[in-house]
């Protein structure tokens, strides 16, 4: 079992070694002065000489590499010319805001894409089913962006309903200090239940804007390996053995398609860490997508750079996660190799 | 008590979708072919009495704050996205079919390398490689096209890679290598047809992912550069004016932006419920 | 057949809505069985066997339609799907046993669970009384090391081991009747006779009937003490098993024994069923196997044969 966790393990290092080098390549070896990039559209050519020998520019893409490592080694991601801050620290102090929202939607979609493909599996040609196809069309046509933009409209012009889409929590309730950075946890940390609730409030579009895509992917995967369970042969053992109806759905079709669905949601997971710097940027989200997308209007490369490093660092962390969650889950893995 | 649970029939949801793709291909095409030409107004004309109209019998669309027609910007928008999403497809197309090719023929340390390369593409949510790598070449359409292309490399690249990696030990080819028919000309004669179909309907349902990722880009500044009409852009600027209540600057483009994605989504399921019935 | 039969059918039809000729796939099959008797039921591929055994089991197909004048267990009449009474029935009073064991196993849950379910909802046993008999079932089947295994993966075992896993699943209600549905296909010879000595000498000591449903007579013969030969949906024969392998009076039954290599001599003799097996898709003769007999008379079409009543049964007008 452990062997088969640190094969795993092993197997998510050359992505990782990937990631490290393509982000090297799209930085240093791009058409134009990289230098000039990383110095601003305000430089001078002295502080873009000064830039570029600062960050190694003018020595062989061998030892530009080498220097990119080392500094990657010690949390050297640059500094940000609009904050003025290492990016590390910028990325560190964006991240909770990220995160948050993006397990959030990340939990929503796959409850209701479960309960959607299951329920549409239990009753093929039926209402769940018709519902389940529509979500899964519509959250894969509907540009993200669009969405979100449609929900505040909505429910925050028209209804009333949302709160502004103006961060994570409205200047009415105080902060909760930052001790996990989820204000989720941190509100009730705190027992500041009203706060707690204002968090709440502005988390629901977001989360709904960002998990919509993912539904529709879980959910299919989630009605045809229900489906494909119910028809097989060992569910037909456990009907014909006497087993009661909620013990042959729940303890015999529901296990095994765990970990197809479980690779969806990992798939999901992927898009949502892409689709965050679309939603960050409409509701106004304080985090690393917005860091992102503010860097780039503002022409600021590092950070640009250390988003793509951390967002792909993520997504490798994430898939070895799931992986041996996947382990865990099914033993046919240990067989299969 | 007893229950076999089985899949409803795939055969009647087909007319509905097939017409209905068939309907949007053709605006599409159209709109993108004429239509900067048949458009009422002029896409970037501005004119700032105009500003901001709400949609009416002359300006169907409405207005936005520069007084330009929306419903021209929108369908001479279509011209620049299908473009982008068009060339961007074809790329990855050839380029991934090349190096699955490659891979899946020569196999050994060829195979290696190229699979370490997809894998690494893979590893990188589609959206922020594409932010990367726009970012880097700057704003153009050349960018949001590369970018869009590289990201979807890795699907074709490895769905050709397992073609022809199964069958480069097939009987036929076998036959064919021996009558020193080169690999090339085997590759593509033999394997490649195959292949087609399924290629077919990967290419129109990433169509639509190309448009969404081209207007996602040029939502956040990153892509085609104003005051070039593209739905991305359109909805950036509307969006500003949700909470004053112009609505109908970012919801057009973004309805005609959805119907696009949609259109092309139905084309890859009628495809794929024509070309390879048993996965439907 | 008599009142005190353990199972009875009259007339049993199973059909399939969709068959363009409207052929029941199962016509009008009867037969018996009595308490703790062994009965073999014999066909090809395709006979309907299978039908019947899982339509007594309780998980027919929603999709089949049955139709019967007596179809009854335990004088329970079984011919409506939600009578009451067969909730009980399934599994516990019945059992049957798969082919591909492996298959038919939950590939995901440990064995000991899966047999463990079932004891529980049969005898209602929990916590260590359920443990301890879940291993006395594991070693009532022969396997070994029962408190190591209780742990293991289908995955991990053999096919004969699974299906002993099986065995136990399906005697745990101790059943009355065990169906056997082809135990053996997929098996190797030793494990074969291993499995089907055992499922005897288990249906001995609990006295429970079994219907063993098998393609391959050389079985039939060795383990049944009754043998039913069905075709194409018909019941053709019926008989004590050395009876009727000695002296078959239904021609389609003498045309399989003298297909099987052990009763020739050498591949030479091998004799093949003339013709092809018949296609339920097109309109049939009423005695379905008139188009390949050789024994055929006119009325063989139009009269359907029914089962004569002498202690051997055959549906012929011209038997041999």
């Amino acid at each position: 079992m452990t062997k088969l966790l640190l094969r795993r393990l092993l197997s998510a290092l050359p992505s990782l070694v990937g990631v490290i080098i393509v982000t090297f390549i799209l930085t240093r070896l791009l058409p134009g002065d990289p230098a000039a990039y990383f110095a601003g559209p305000t430089a001078t050519p002295d502080s873009i000489a000064q830039v570029r020998h600062q960050l190694g520019l003018d020595r062989s893409a061998f030892e530009q590499f080498v220097t990119y490592v080392e500094q990657l080694a010690h949390g050297d991601l640059g500094n940000s010319l609009t904050s003025g801050q290492p990016v590390l620290s910028d990325l560190v102090a964006r991240l909770p805001a990220s995160l948050e929202l993006t397990l959030c939607a990340l939990v929503m979609a796959t409850l209701s894409g479960v309960g959607l493909g299951v329920g549409a599996a239990l009753q093929p040609g039926g209402v769940v089913d018709w519902i389940c196809g529509m979500v899964s069309a519509l959250g894969q046509a509907m540009p993200t962006f669009f969405l979100g933009l449609l929900l505040v409209f909505v429910f925050y012009f028209l209804a009333g309903w949302a709160p502004a889409p103006l961060g994570r929590l409205d200047i009415s309730y105080s902060t909760p200090s930052d001790i996990t950075g989820f204000w989720l946890v941190d509100t009730l940390l705190e027992g500041d239940l009203e706060a707690f609730g204002g968090v709440v409030r502005q988390l629901i579009l977001p989360v709904v804007t960002l998990g919509l895509f993912g539904i529709g992917p879980i959910a299919r995967m989630a009605r045809a390996s229900m489906i494909e369970v119910l028809n097989s042969e060992f569910v037909r053992t456990a009907r014909a053995a006497g087993l009661p109806r909620w013990k042959v759905l729940w303890v015999y079709a529901f296990r095994p398609i765990l970990m197809p669905v479980l690779n969806t949601v990992g798939m999901v997971f992927s898009f949502m860490l892409g689709a965050n710097v679309l939603v960050e940027k409409v509701f106004g989200w304080p985090g690393i997508g917005a860091y992102a997308v503010d860097s780039v209007l503002a022409s600021d490369f590092a950070p640009i750079q250390g988003f793509v490093l951390l967002m792909a660092a993520l997504y490798v962390v994430i898939n070895l996660l799931i992986d041996v969650l996947g382990v865990l889950l099914d033993p046919r893995v240990k067989f299969d190799g | 008590m007893v229950e076999r649970v089985t899949s409803p029939p795939a055969g009647r949801r087909v007319n509905p979708r097939t017409a209905g793709a068939a309907a949007i291909g053709l605006l599409l095409v159209l709109g993108a072919a004429l239509g900067p030409v048949l458009v009422p107004f002029d896409p970037v004309g501005t004119d700032t009495s105009a500003s901001l109209n709400p949609p009416s019998w002359v300006h169907w669309f409405g207005t936005d704050q520069l007084g330009r027609d929306i419903f021209s910007r929108a369908i001479a928008a279509t011209q620049i996205d299908l473009l982008t999403a068009v060339l961007a497809v074809a790329a990855s197309l050839l380029i991934g079919s090349l190096l699955g090719a490659l891979a899946g023929w020569r196999g050994g340390w060829v195979d290696a390398v190229v699979s370490r390369v997809l894998d690494t593409i893979m590893a990188f949510p589609l959206f922020v490689l594409a932010v990367g790598i726009a970012a880097a070449l700057g704003n153009s359409v050349f960018s949001v096209v590369l970018a869009t292309a590289v990201v979807n490399l890795p699907f074709y690249a490895r769905q050709v890679r397992a073609e022809v990696n199964r069958r480069r030990n097939a009987g036929y080819v076998e036959a064919a290598r021996l009558a020193g028919i080169g690999p090339v000309t085997i590759v593509a004669a033999h394997i490649m047809p195959n292949l087609l179909p399924p290629l077919m309907v990967q290419s129109s349902l990433n169509m639509g992912w190309a448009i969404l990722n081209a207007a996602g880009l040029s939502f956040i500044g990153l892509g085609i550069r104003p005051p070039q009409p593209e739905w991305g852009i359109m909805v950036a600027d509307g969006a500003s004016y949700i909470i004053s209540g112009e609505w109908w600057v970012f919801t057009f483009p973004g309805l005609i932006l959805m119907l696009a994605v949609l259109g092309f989504a139905f084309v890859g399921d009628a495809l794929r419920d024509r070309l390879d019935p048993r996965r439907a | 057949m008599s009142s005190t039969d353990l199972v009875t059918l009259e007339g049993l039809s199973i059909r399939f809505p969709g068959n363009p000729a409207g052929n029941a796939t199962v016509d009008a099959a009867s037969l018996s069985i009595a308490r703790g008797e062994i009965v073999a039921l014999v066909g090809e591929s395709g006979s309907g066997k299978s039908l019947i055994a899982h339509a007594m089991a309780g998980i027919l197909t929603p999709a089949a339609r049955l139709e019967a004048e007596t179809f009854s267990f335990a004088g329970l009449d079984l011919r409506r799907a939600d009578a009451p009474g067969w909730s009980d029935l399934r599994g516990r009073e019945i059992g049957i046993v798969f082919q591909n064991p492996r298959a038919a196993l939950n590939p995901v849950r440990k064995i000991g669970r899966q047999i463990g379910d079932v004891i529980a909802e049969h005898r209602q046993l929990r916590g260590k009384a359920l443990r301890e008999a879940t291993i006395a079932a594991l070693r009532a089947v022969q396997i070994p090391d029962a408190d190591r295994r209780w742990h293991a993966y289908p995955g991990e075992l053999s096919g004969g081991m699974c299906q002993r896993v099986m065995l136990a699943i399906a005697m745990a209600g101790d059943p009355a009747l065990l169906i056997a549905d082809e135990p053996t296909t997929g098996l190797d010879n030793t494990t074969q006779a291993a499995i089907l000595q055992l499922i005897l000498d288990q249906c001995r000591s609990r006295r429970m009937a079994c219907l063993l449903i098998t393609h391959d007579l050389a079985l039939a013969r060795q383990f049944a003490e009754r043998v039913i030969v069905m075709h194409a949906g018909q019941v053709v024969e019926e008989g004590p098993t050395e009876a009727l392998f000695d002296a078959p009076r239904h021609p389609y039954t003498a045309a399989l024994l003298a297909a099987t290599p052990a009763a020739a001599a050498s591949v030479a003799d091998l004799a093949g069923i003339p013709g092809s097996f018949p296609d339920l898709a097109l309109p049939l003769p009423a005695c379905r196997f008139a188009g390949r007999c050789a024994r055929r008379l006119d009325r063989c079409a139009s009269d359907r044969p029914v089962l004569t009543r002498t202690d051997r049964q055959v549906a012929c007008w011209n038997p041999l």
